[in-house]
């Protein structure tokens, strides 16, 4: 089943498990979506994850990426990390996926955003988990399959909420 | 029902509500920030229960989403860009390494 189906099925499927709540928010079972890129969300190493994504081709820096993150963060559950690329969102030229790595979690690759020329700007916010002292990368990737890495962000991690021994 | 069964009946209510951000003044053209507060766990021992996607749609139409590992934080908040071209009902959906699902909705208006 395709990712958009999935979701659109998945929101069917829960309205009509649950009725017309009057809460905004519902629950229920869903099966497993494809698409989820399980395989590089299990690679235990950055090289293992850059392996994956983008078979280890050379990742040249770029000062168009830019990362908004903390240097030192104490609560290690839940570090804000700030992303914008300058680069054109048109139809035939946008970023089409922003990769969040941590290279010392035991999962590195935290998360991909997916984007569009619909969002106009590429760029997005999250908060998430550095467990230890370590690099964060942020790497883009445009619809034409150029890759443009930031360079990377060192947060220390100091040993609080969340962090590990 | 006791008050413990109550209180648990609440905060089971609560478990994946998505609370959604929105400018009160959007204008045609303008790019907006669109965010998100989904109330969910996640364990960094626990790999079984966390967020893996977060889709945001407008008018049922999706414009961009995120994949997730067990390494995005207990209750994902994510904020992304949208360059407001119309009024509609803009949305969140996510799905759960256990394969629960739940969104929340809240309506943009734009000025004409």
């Amino acid at each position: 089943m395709h990712k958009r189906d999935f979701l659109r099925l998945s929101a069917l499927g829960t309205s009509l498990a649950l009725g017309a709540s009057l809460i905004g928010t519902r629950i229920a079972m869903a099966a497993n979506a494809e698409g989820w890129p399980a395989q590089s969300f299990a690679a235990s190493s950055v090289d293992q994850v850059l392996q994956d994504l983008f078979q280890m081709r050379t990742l040249t820096e770029s000062d168009r990426v830019h990362v908004l993150v903390a240097k030192e963060v104490d609560d290690a559950l839940s570090v804000p990390v700030s992303v914008s690329v300058n680069h054109p969102m048109t139809d035939d030229d946008y970023i089409a996926r922003i990769y969040v790595l941590v290279d010392h979690n035991p999962t590195p690759l935290a998360s991909i955003f997916h984007c569009s020329p619909a969002n106009g700007k590429a760029a997005c916010y999250q908060r998430v988990k550095v467990l230890h002292d370590s690099p964060l990368r942020v790497i883009a990737q445009s619809n034409r399959g150029d890759i443009f890495a930031a360079k990377p962000e060192w947060v220390h991690v100091v040993k609080g909420k969340g962090a590990a021994e | 029902m006791s008050v413990l069964g109550t209180l648990g009946s609440r905060l089971t209510r609560r478990l994946g509500e998505v609370q959604i951000g929105l400018p009160e003044n959007a204008k045609r053209g303008e790019i907006i920030e669109i965010r998100a507060l989904i109330l969910h766990p996640s364990q960094s021992e626990d790999k079984t229960l966390f967020i893996e996607e977060v889709a945001f749609a407008l008018d049922g139409k999706t414009f961009c989403h995120f994949d997730l590992s067990s390494m995005s934080s207990a209750n994902p908040y994510l904020a992304v860009p949208l360059r407001a071209e119309k009024s509609g009902m803009i949305s969140a959906h996510w799905r759960n390494s256990q394969g629960q699902t739940g969104s929340g909705q809240k309506f943009l208006r734009i000025a004409e």
